[in-house]
């Protein structure tokens, strides 16, 4: 009987603790979260007068206090493209489009960047919309989840399996397999970004090995996308969608998706 | 006793191994050390320099600037602009150096200095970073004097020496020279041809002869000798062949490169390399007659050694007559290109909207200085918009002296009036013909339509899913800034800390593996049950175990409640379900006599507890719940038995 009580006691405590903890983990990230919306609210303000430079920076203090948002990288790269730096815009966008791959803004704005820059792009084929009503952590946890429940399905199946013989279990077995094919090829269309940068630097320079010394074999324009593969010190062996190819200053090309937000120089 | 077994502990380590495994490691930190520092040293060395040649011209010739910067890690160096000078660049090379094995770079950086009046100049340090530091070179002086009467280039020298006598077509005869002759390694260099323009490339061959049988070994590459000539980076890999010349077999490196004369003139070409013959010394022996058993080429190699001889091999320096480019008739846009060349030009797309990115594709082929021709401009560029070109060189020979080089510029009609992409020109000096030519491409159609988007809502072909402001469901013409441009979004939406997809993060992964772990599990059980199913004999069995388990529990319950009668037709359900799996049978038809005839031996218990049940149960016979709980352990033992 003693022993039940000192049980319920324990138990009273341990809850006590997580809700607290759940509580402080609340607030603290709602104060950071209200900190963004307060830069990021400032930053449209500045961009409304015409202030782009006053506009980015409280756009990039926005994504050190709270994190990044679809909105809050494409107002950033409008602000950019306004101030005619079409590589850091087109870097933007693309970031952008990344977290929110539907949005027509962010296609029409990145289009025309894009032109601006000498830059063929069209709409993405019919075909493609469909997969772009999710971003690659949508994808991705559509497929995670439509794997555990064709796992539970399978696994309950193998315990019961008199429970398990009928039309509705084959239904929702094919079912899972058709999400399973369609998030697989959502992840697929949506990973390309993983590898891609965009040229940022002006009169970037591609050379035909990664020294000061080496040879120049052709210049590369501000805001060419192009695949990142390998780097050696202070170079990356970049090939553009052109197929051109070469190696090119850390500096001179910034990763779409930057691993942290301490990676965060300029975009 | 404890000092003893750390004693006896210490004595069984195998020090000997021990002792040689620390000299080793020591050794190989102390080389590790000694290598970093040394490394460390080198690297810290590089140095710059400039000279310029020669120290006074006239207005309306031209000096050269030269740039040499030696290091493992040099930047490009940082040409100061002069008032009153044009410094242009002319040609880049590369010469390598070897020091105790370590090879190391000097690059070349050349540059014409056209004066643009007279007087006295000076040119500033120019800087470079070399291995990480910043070096600076001396300035220079150069006096120029009053002009020539000719233009921005040098007219031709009237007394400028006649061409060097070669043989017919450039090339030497395959011969050995008397110089060459007593050598054990020499080296040749040959142009195509000894009278070039100024820029005009020449393809060159450095040829290294070594006598077969000789142990070589490189320290340096080829270097080009005097600063008249510019030279294409040589190839590490040179080709190796042999030849025979006068009778004596000789291995050959080749390389082929090309070179350009950077000023008017006649100039020695000539390339020296390092290296470092293995010569074999054969031991002195002294033998009574003139010539012994052991005087014999086998024995001297077999007896002999080899020493090191390091030798700097310089080829024979043959004379190379340097031409200016003649001044009259050179058109605006020549920009040094010398050679032969062809020219072609296409567009893609034709047909567009005004605002169209368009990518004109211009191919320029031939032979001669590619590194000198650009990309012709368009003529009428007010009605363009046009982009910085790239330029890709796929040469077709090693030396880079023939091949294609093309541009791709991105233009953009501004005008719907537009309806073709003008003429290009591109200007070069043939060194056939010998005079400037202009090629010239034709006109490429176009078919350019008003911008239809001015009309249209921009963002039509983007079906948007996000409002930019609440309530517009898709970007609308209203909304636009000047500029087309898609306005700002005032909502801050879903943050996320990092722009990572989730399935870099271990912890999502590593949760898969609980889905997956089900999976593995479930399909393993699938199969299990599949086998079962298609295993009457098994399912049976299965079956039957069962049904035994569930009687001897019966017979626990039954022992517990005094309950004999239900103890004893458990007993026999029990039974009967082993011995029907057992013999093939329906358990319900096997009786005691059945039991009696067929089981011996081995199920003797359960003989013995059935007779009991039929004496209860017709007898009257009643049982203590000792005696049950001993007929259990008999018919469990029994059954047990009976299923092995």
């Amino acid at each position: 009987m003693k022993s039940g009580w000192r049980m319920r006691g324990r138990l009273r405590r341990l809850w006590s603790i997580a809700a607290g903890a759940l509580l402080i983990a609340t607030w603290v990230s709602g104060a950071t979260a209200g900190q963004g919306d307060d830069l990021f609210e400032q930053g449209n303000q500045a961009y409304a007068k015409g202030n782009d430079d006053e506009a980015i920076s409280c756009y990039q203090k926005a994504i050190q206090e709270a994190g990044y948002s679809a909105p809050l990288l494409y107002n950033m790269a409008n602000a950019y493209y306004r101030k005619k730096d079409v590589g850091r815009a087109i870097l933007n966008y693309k970031r952008a489009l990344y977290l929110d791959p539907g949005n027509g803004d962010i296609q029409a704005n990145l289009a025309l960047a894009r032109k601006d820059a000498g830059q063929v792009s069209g709409p993405s084929p019919l075909w493609r919309r469909p997969f772009d009503i999710l971003n690659v952590n949508g994808w991705a946890w559509m497929l995670s989840g439509t794997f555990g429940v064709f796992s539970l399905m399978i696994l309950l199946r193998g315990i019961r399996p008199a429970g398990f013989q009928k039309r509705g279990f084959r239904v929702v077995m094919t079912a899972a397999v058709l999400l399973l094919l369609t998030g697989g090829v959502g992840v697929t269309l949506h990973i390309g970004n993983l590898g891609r940068g965009v040229v940022t630097g002006d009169h970037a320079q591609l050379r035909v090995s990664p020294f000061d010394s080496a040879a120049s074999s052709t210049p590369i324009e501000d805001g060419r996308i192009v695949r990142m593969a390998g780097t050696y010190r202070d170079y990356v062996w970049v090939r553009g969608e052109d197929g051109r190819s070469g190696w090119i200053k850390k500096d001179a090309v910034e990763p779409v998706i930057p691993a942290g937000k301490d990676d965060l120089t300029s975009g | 006793m404890k000092r003893d077994r750390c004693l006896d502990a210490a004595r069984a380590l195998p020090w000997k191994q021990i002792l040689i495994v620390g000299t080793c490691f020591l050794f190989t930190a102390w080389a590790l050390v000694i290598f970093a520092e040394t490394a460390h040293g080198k690297s810290g060395a590089g140095e710059i320099s400039a000279t310029v040649e020669p120290r006074e011209i006239r207005v309306g010739e031209a000096a050269v600037l030269s740039v040499h910067i030696s290091g493992e890690s040099a930047g490009r160096p940082s040409i100061p602009e002069v008032d009153g000078l044009r410094l242009v660049p002319i040609g880049q090379s590369s010469q390598y150096q070897s020091n105790n094995g370590r090879v190391s770079q000097i690059v070349s950086y050349l540059f014409q200095v056209e004066p643009q009046h007279e007087g006295d100049f000076t040119l500033p340090p120019v800087t470079a970073t070399v291995n990480g530091q910043v070096r600076t070179s001396e300035p220079l002086r150069l006096s120029v004097s009053g002009s020539t009467g000719g233009g921005a280039y040098a007219k031709p020298s009237a007394n400028l020496p006649p061409p060097a006598a070669h043989a017919p077509g450039g090339r030497e005869v395959s011969r050995l020279s008397a110089s060459e002759a007593n050598q054990r390694a020499f080296l040749r260099v040959t142009p195509l041809k000894f009278q070039a323009y100024v820029g005009e490339r020449v393809p060159v061959e450095i040829q290294a002869f070594f006598r077969q049988g000789l142990q070589a070994s490189l320290n340096s590459f080829p270097m080009f000798q005097g600063e008249a000539f510019a030279c294409q980076e040589l190839s590490r890999k040179p080709e190796q062949t042999e030849q025979i010349l006068d009778g004596i077999p000789y291995t050959v490196l080749t390389w082929r490169t090309a070179m350009s004369g950077i000023k008017e003139g006649n100039y020695p070409v000539s390339a020296a390399l390092n290296a470092t013959l293995m010569v074999p010394q054969t031991s002195r022996r002294q033998h009574p007659f003139e010539r012994g058993f052991f005087d014999d080429d086998f024995f001297d190699r077999f007896f002999s050694s080899t020493r090191e001889e390091p030798v700097r091999m310089t080829s024979v320096p043959k004379e190379m007559r340097v031409l200016p480019l003649p001044t009259s008739g050179r058109p605006k846009d020549f920009s040094g290109a010398v050679g032969q060349f062809s020219l072609s030009a296409d567009a893609i797309p034709r047909d567009g909207m005004v605002g169209d990115p368009i990518t004109l594709k211009i191919t320029i082929a031939g032979t001669g200085n590619f590194d000198r021709v650009s990309c012709p401009d368009l003529a009428t560029s007010k009605d363009w918009r046009t982009y910085t070109p790239t330029d890709v060189f796929k040469p077709s020979d090693s030396a880079g002296y023939e091949g294609e080089k093309s541009f791709e510029r991105a233009i953009i009609p501004l005008s719907a009036a537009i309806d073709e992409v003008p003429p290009l020109d591109f200007s070069y000096f043939d060194t056939a013909k010998e005079t400037y030519i202009t090629l010239q491409t034709q006109p490429i159609r176009l078919r350019i339509a008003p911008d239809a988007r001015q009309v249209q809502a921009p963002a039509s072909g983007y079906p948007g899913k996000t409002p930019a402001l609440p309530g517009a469901a898709v970007a609308s013409e209203s909304r636009r800034e000047p500029g087309g441009l898609a306005p700002i979004h005032m909502g801050l939406g879903p943050v996320t800390a990092r722009l990572t997809p989730i399935f870099e993060n271990p912890w999502f992964m590593g949760a898969q593996g609980i889905p997956l772990g089900a999976l593995l599990v479930g399909l393993f059980m699938g199969r299990r049950n599949q086998q079962r199913a298609n295993n009457p004999s098994l399912l049976r069995k299965m079956e039957a175990r069962e049904r035994i388990s569930r009687s001897l529990q019966e017979m626990d319950q039954a022992i517990a409640g005094h309950n004999g009668e239900g103890f004893f037709a458990a007993c026999r359900r029990g039974a009967q379900e082993r011995l029907g799996e057992l013999w093939g049978q329906v358990p319900e038809s096997i009786t005691l006599a059945d039991v009696k005839e067929k089981l011996k031996g081995t199920g003797e218990g359960i003989r013995q507890v059935l007779e009991n049940a039929d004496a209860a149960a017709y007898a009257g016979r009643t049982f203590s719940q000792e005696e049950l709980r001993d007929f259990r352990e008999l018919v469990a033992r029994g059954l047990k038995a009976l299923e092995n």
